[in-house]
């Protein structure tokens, strides 16, 4: 992040310093939104922007924390513009911290381009539907959930459960196939642990990822309002490498759970009227400013593909953040603690789990011409081993008809065979398929309903006892 | 010759079915084996199949890291060598600038910067601060400037390690806007970086 330009007015009367927000006194001259540098008395720098101007006050909230800051000696330069992240291509490879500064011991980019981090509004007239296909190497992802590009397909966890890892694998698998086009991946890492943020920069660097991918690591021990804009300055980069250059991007943002916590501080300290369990009422907003950033333009080339990561507290899926996520995106995959127990990853609920856009970016010229109907076969075939296997737990396998046997067999194999996978095993879409096929085989031809003729001729392995 | 004795016949018989036995077994246990062997070969094949294409991923995925890892530490190097460059031209420009405050020019950007500058300060007055050899360029200005903003302007030439141009201050300090020419060229920086590094790699003339 950059303060280019003017040297700013500087005012020295604070008012009030209240948790992240400073209240400047005695200003003339102040925008919304504006930046602002603060100079503690020990000649610390740190960063702002002003949230509200009235009165000759402006409300000023502080990246860095307020954490040392006196009401006297402090010193607020106004910058007179909104916060911009220098650009270029130079920006991949390299590793940012949260507000987009330098973390990699190596000088700040030379900018193509200085660009705000609240972005511009994509024209809804000149959007274009996303249809085309994004490998991510995962099958449970490719073949059921498919991600497509332009698409926003968050990723619904828990505590504990392995969804950064998740992210990582799919930050390094992920590619789009058949086209010479560049893609690139612009990971934001928002209020993770020191190691996960290793993690992040480790398995990038070993595969050889590093060089098509941008990171912006904010750390759980950096000031949470830091957190406010590390979403902002990554989807600031993703839109340029996107419809600037012209690149496919995947932009990855986990957790955005500690992103709404910094906004649920920021709105405590304001005083705002609190809404659902303490967030403020425009978390909506604020959400779904970040999730439209997503999309294709029409006459350009690049897209940005946004899998937020959100960690839901207690699970539950109808909190607040994972509630209004979901309203704004167009699908959800959902990770399960039971399946994370029995040992599968990625745990991935497939049940409750779906890709709204998988039926535009899959098929015949896409993909392969069977894929949505594998995929939609194996989601019935999974569900209908649900209940059998609910089942047998009352009557007991002896009471199930040869045909539920078979599909409690095709669940279990489901979840060993093709749900689990390997955290460095990447899987094109053949083999995603050709093990979808494996597992249907185990049933009788009649059961699959879901999958035309001339495609269970081509590619079904199994008997053709019908069903009973 | 004496025929054999029904002992010896008898030995004879179990010797020869034992006999046959073991060569049924053996032939037997032959072709088990020959099936093994044909079997294993086929799963050693398969094995040794795997393990070539495995290792070719793995050969193909080292080789993408090493590329990959040794281009991003080549560009890397390069950044920083860019970078050296640009502060060598920077630190050079400002030497240069020194003699800027000779130029007829410099008086003329001063006073423009300072009109548009006093407003900020809403209703203080000013005190005006600036390098010692400046103070005569401002006096004549500060009169025409303080009427027409209704301010008393006061010029202190207590600016010191500056290249030129000037600070001002309300009169009870709490707004302050620096205009010295030091002040603007960092906050350009980023913008003059991105020129030298033009002219560097050879893009602008």
């Amino acid at each position: 992040m950059s303060d280019i330009g003017s040297s700013g007015v500087e005012y020295t009367k604070v008012a009030e310093i209240k948790g992240p927000i400073i209240i400047v006194d005695g200003i003339t001259k102040a925008s919304f939104d504006e930046l602002v540098e603060i100079e503690t008395s020990e000649g610390e720098k740190r960063l702002g922007r002003v949230l509200e101007v009235g009165n000759g006050k402006a409300v000023v909230q502080v990246f860095e924390g307020t954490s040392g800051l006196a009401i006297t000696g402090t010193k607020a330069k106004f910058l007179g513009k909104t916060m911009v992240m220098p650009v270029s291509n130079e920006l991949l490879g390299r590793v940012f911290d949260g507000l987009g500064r330098p973390n990699d011991g190596l000088p700040e980019p030379i900018a193509d381009k200085f660009l705000d981090v609240n972005g511009e509004p994509m024209n809804p007239e000149r959007r274009e539907y996303p249809t085309s296909f994004i490998q991510t190497g995962i099958s449970v992802i490719d073949g059921m959930l498919t991600l497509v590009r332009g698409q926003k397909l968050p990723i619904f966890s828990g505590s504990g459960l392995p969804h950064n890892i998740l992210a990582a694998q799919i930050a390094r698998q992920a590619n789009v196939v058949g086209t010479n086009e560049d893609f690139a991946v612009v990971f934001a890492a928002i209020g993770v642990q020191y190691s996960e943020a290793q993690y992040f920069k480790r398995s990038l660097e070993e595969s050889g990822a590093l060089r098509r991918s941008v990171l912006f690591l904010n750390l759980a021990d950096d000031p949470a309002i830091e957190r406010i804009i590390t979403p902002r300055v990554a989807l600031t980069v993703a839109e340029y490498l996107a419809f600037d250059l012209g690149m496919h991007v995947l932009a990855i943002l986990t957790d955005m759970t500690n992103y709404c916590e910094a906004l649920r501080e920021i709105s405590a300290a304001r005083e705002e009227v609190p809404g659902r369990k303490g967030y403020p009422g425009y978390l909506y907003t604020d959400l779904a400013n970040n999730y439209e950033r997503a999309g294709r333009i029409k006459g350009r080339n690049g897209s940005v593909t946004q899998v937020p990561i959100l960690s839901m507290p207690a699970d539950d899926i109808t909190h607040p953040i994972a509630d209004l996520t979901g309203y704004i995106t167009e699908g959800q995959i959902v990770l399960s603690r039971e399946l994370f127990r029995k040992g599968v990853y990625p745990p991935v609920n497939v049940l409750m789990s779906l890709s709204r856009l998988m039926k535009d970016g899959v098929g015949e010229g896409k993909t392969r011409g069977d894929h949505m109907e594998v995929g939609n076969q194996l989601y019935d075939a999974y569900s209908r081993s649900q209940e059998v296997r609910a089942l047998a737990d009352i009557v007991g396998r002896a009471g199930l008809t040869g045909v539920d046997l078979k599909y409690l067999d095709v669940g279990d194999k489901f979840e060993t065979d093709y749900l689990k996978q390997s955290i460095d095993e990447n899987r094109n879409l053949e083999e995603t398929l050709t093990r979808a096929w494996d597992i249907l085989a185990n049933l009788p031809k009649g059961e699959l309903t879901k999958i035309k003729d001339k495609n269970i001729e081509q590619y079904f392995k199994g008997g053709s006892k019908p069903s009973k | 010759m004496n025929s054999p004795t029904p002992l010896e016949r008898t030995i004879d018989q179990v010797i020869t079915k034992k006999e046959s036995e073991i060569l049924t077994q053996l032939n037997k246990y032959y072709i088990e084996s020959i099936n093994n062997v044909d079997s294993s070969k086929s799963r050693i094949e398969g094995e040794y199949q795997n393990i070539i294409s495995n290792a070719e991923k793995k050969a193909e995925n080292l080789k993408r890291q090493v590329i990959g890892s040794s281009k991003l530490s080549a560009r890397n190097k390069e950044l920083v060598l860019i970078e050296q460059a640009v502060n060598d031209v920077y630190v050079k420009a400002k030497e240069k600038l020194v003699s800027y405050s000779e130029d007829s020019n410099y008086k003329d950007m001063l006073i423009k910067i300072l009109d548009e500058s006093i407003p900020n300060l809403g209703s203080y007055d000013i005190i005006l601060e600036c390098l010692k050899k400046d103070v005569d360029l401002f006096k004549n200005q500060t009169e025409p400037l303080g009427l027409k903003y209704n301010k008393k302007i006061k010029i202190q030439s207590n600016l010191k390690n500056s290249l030129g141009g000037f600070k001002i201050k309300s009169s009870d300090g709490s707004i302050t806007l620096n205009n010295t020419l030091d002040s603007r060229i960092e906050s350009l920086k980023p913008l003059i970086r991105k020129n030298i590094a033009q002219i560097l790699r050879g893009m602008v003339n």
